[in-house]
């Protein structure tokens, strides 16, 4: 037997380490399932806007949104939503989501019903802000809901002075 | 809100809330989704759209396009979008970009060019990944010296502290390993791969080369050492059929016969026994298909054996998995069927959804039947009517006409008109409300016969893709059982040889004793 021999094998092996960049010809299988992929985008696009026509009509819907200045140095960990002192929704985020919302990225953080009058919202932010301290903040609106669909956006950015973060509530 | 979809993974959330309007002004976006969620056709449709339209674009956009075309091995239309986007770039988009940019020179042919575009004082694990593919093309191309140098600037330029960047490093040292140990310099090769750490999935290819590094540095002992070091890994990882033959080769080679007898042996009964288990998971995959087999969580009927420990790091079940994911093709299968699965279950969740809905819109309309019904709309005509009477009346009748009285009747005939106008939006509601319920229960029906269809689909194309898996998986397990019988066969020879050997030595023995007192009996 030839050690020789076996690094001549190994070398084929190895190769196969580095970036692959053949790509075979579609089999018919694949085909088959993109189209159908296709269809259930659009099947499910006709889905979620039935939902929402049920059960957030426009004259009820609330529809919460958070979005992170690109100049923030923020990391939030998490997000709780509280309207009328009740929770309605709390997120926690993993890296890609932070990512995505420190590139512009809008977050629809809850959507939902909700009868005329007066209200009041309440988010408190986790997270460590510039020098790796901890933040704990709540930040409310109190706002009227009338016939209209009502959007709120809370806001996460820098102050001028220092690296402190600075939570906004604001209506559209 | 859709770009943060996307940004975040969630392409088929993103797809699903498009509507044409966003997607002809953001095609970009759309073909991101699309590719993410692998709806490559489209995908590739819509690139050649852009190209031939010419929409305005922003150079963050042609970035993405140059992304999408490396990724579709496309490499002169991604140089061309690549190129657009030269100054609106993040660090780290700059890196991406360099690594794409390398790896089409690469693939065209012109290593050079992609060298020069590395130089350009870039860090980071995308450089770092790029300079490994430069060393991989050089070494291919036996610029062995240029292949080294490359590997070296990949190790500077990688922390080396997360899972994937220890990973990369592993790799490095073993190409370097691989690459000192052809052109002689033994010491440096054992150097290099000492640093691939014990649970990389590399490190049975890494011991093998140590091995032959200390064996050709006329140190055996140690050869042996850090062949044996390969037990606790899968028969299956590369490197380890390797060393189990290189072991009884190095005993034989060194004169121990006895122990390179017992190794061919041991050797030949794990390749029998890997040989038996090969089978098992064949008749495995050809009776319940690769989704139980592999993907499938819980415990398979009888089939223990599958799910046990037998080494430090893995199942028989995890090593296989492994060892077919590392195909390209098998693993776009594989991916394209945990997709449909996905969707199967989006599927079975909106199926029971609108099976509420249903029951909530006809609970809905019953009520609203019934309540609309005990609405007595004249009746309540009538007494507006009625008050409208009294207050005219009462505002002929009175003299001395005060300024309370008048500010009352003001606000009395304020609220008559408010009391008019509520009665004519519940008429409405009324009129509207039944139409708009049996609208809903109707659009209701549709989706679910339409996600029915859909379920129905999913089925029967995941079907045909696990069928064309299987048969890739099996394509593979028949190269393997072919690398493994000629292992075997090795071993048999190398067992021969030993035993022919040991004959020999016999023969002379037997001879000299015959001579000695000079007589030939």
């Amino acid at each position: 037997m030839d050690i020789r021999q076996f690094l001549i094998f190994l070398n084929a092996l190895l190769f196969a380490l580095s970036v692959n960049f053949a790509v075979a010809s579609e089999p018919s299988s694949v085909e088959k399932a993109e189209r159908l992929k296709q269809e259930i985008i659009d099947l499910s696009k006709k889905l979620y806007q039935f939902e929402e026509q049920l059960l957030y009509p426009t004259e009820t819907q609330l529809a919460v949104f958070l979005s992170v200045a690109n100049d923030s140095s923020f990391l939030l960990d998490s997000i709780e939503l509280r309207l009328d002192r009740k929770l309605i929704t709390s997120h926690l985020y993993k890296e890609k989501e932070l990512e995505a919302l420190k590139k512009g990225g809008i977050q629809r953080l809850y959507i939902g019903s909700l009868a005329d009058g007066t209200h009041k919202l309440t988010a408190r932010f986790n997270g460590h802000g510039g020098g790796s301290q901890y933040y704990r903040r709540n930040k409310s609106l109190t706002f009227t809901k009338d016939t209209k669909a009502k959007y709120i956006q809370l806001v996460i950015s820098e102050s001028s002075q220092g690296r402190e973060p600075v939570f906004k509530v604001k209506q559209w | 809100m859709l770009y943060y979809e996307i940004e975040s993974g969630n392409a088929l959330g993103a797809l699903s809330l498009m509507d044409e309007q966003f997607k002809n002004e953001n095609p970009v976006l759309y073909a991101r989704a699309l590719q993410s969620f692998n709806v490559n056709s489209e995908a590739l449709t819509l690139l050649d759209k852009i190209e031939n339209t010419k929409p305005a674009l922003s150079e963050r956009d042609y970035f993405h396009i140059g992304a999408l075309e490396y990724k579709f091995d496309r490499c002169i239309p991604a140089l061309k979008a690549l190129k657009k986007a030269k100054n609106k770039l993040s660090q780290e988009e700059k890196q991406e970009q360099a690594y794409y940019r390398s790896n089409c020179f690469i693939k065209l042919g012109s290593s050079p060019r992609a060298a020069q575009i590395l130089s350009k004082l870039l860090n980071g694990l995308w450089i770092s990944h790029a300079y490994y593919n430069l060393a991989m093309d050089y070494a291919a191309n036996n610029k062995k010296t240029k292949a080294l140098v490359s590997l070296k600037v990949a190790e500077s330029l990688n922390a080396g502290q997360l899972d994937t960047e220890k990973e990369l490093n592993d790799r490095i040292n073993v190409t370097a390993g691989h690459l000192y140990l052809n052109d002689g310099q033994y010491d440096k090769a054992i150097n290099v791969l000492n640093r691939v750490y014990i649970d990389s999935s590399v490190s049975a290819q890494a011991l093998y080369l140590k091995g032959v590094a200390q064996l050709e540095n006329g140190n055996f002992r140690a050869a042996t050492q850090s062949w044996s070091g390969v037990r606790k890994n899968h028969l299956i990882e590369p490197g380890v059929k390797e060393s189990l033959l290189a072991i009884p080769f190095a005993y034989e080679r060194a004169g121990y016969t006895s122990q390179a007898l017992e190794s061919y042996s041991n050797a030949r009964t794990l390749f029998t026994d890997e040989l038996t288990t090969i089978e098992k998971i064949e008749s495995l995959i050809k009776k319940r298909g690769v989704i139980p087999t592999f993907l499938e969580g819980g415990q398979l009927e009888g089939l223990e054996w599958f799910l046990t420990d037998n080494s430090a790091k893995n199942t028989v079940r995890g090593a296989y998995y492994n060892f077919f994911m590392g195909d390209n093709e098998i693993y776009r299968h594989v991916e394209l069927l945990a997709e449909l699965e996905v969707l199967s279950a989006s599927m079975g969740y909106w199926s029971s959804q609108l099976a509420v809905f249903n029951k909530a819109l006809k609970s809905k309309q019953r009520s609203f039947i019934k309540k609309s019904k005990s609405f007595k709309q004249k009746v309540v005509e009538t007494k507006i009517a009625d008050f409208e009477k009294r207050l005219q009346q009462l505002s002929k009748s009175t003299t001395s006409v005060t300024s309370n009285a008048q500010g009352s009747e003001e606000v009395i005939q304020q609220r008559m008109l408010s009391l008019k106008d509520r009665l004519k939006s519940v008429s409405n509601s009324i009129r509207q409300g039944k139409s708009k319920i049996s609208i809903q229960l109707g659009d209701n029906k549709s989706l679910q016969k339409q996600v029915g269809r859909s379920k129905k689909k999913l089925k029967q194309v995941m079907a045909l893709v696990e069928k064309d898996a299987a048969k890739l998986i099996l394509e593979k397990i028949k190269a393997l059982k072919i690398e493994l019988v000629f292992s075997q066969e090795r071993a048999d020879q190398g067992l021969t040889h030993v035993l022919e050997t040991i004959a020999e030595l016999d023969s002379r023995k037997r001879k000299k004793r015959t001579l000695k007192d000079g007589r030939y009996q």
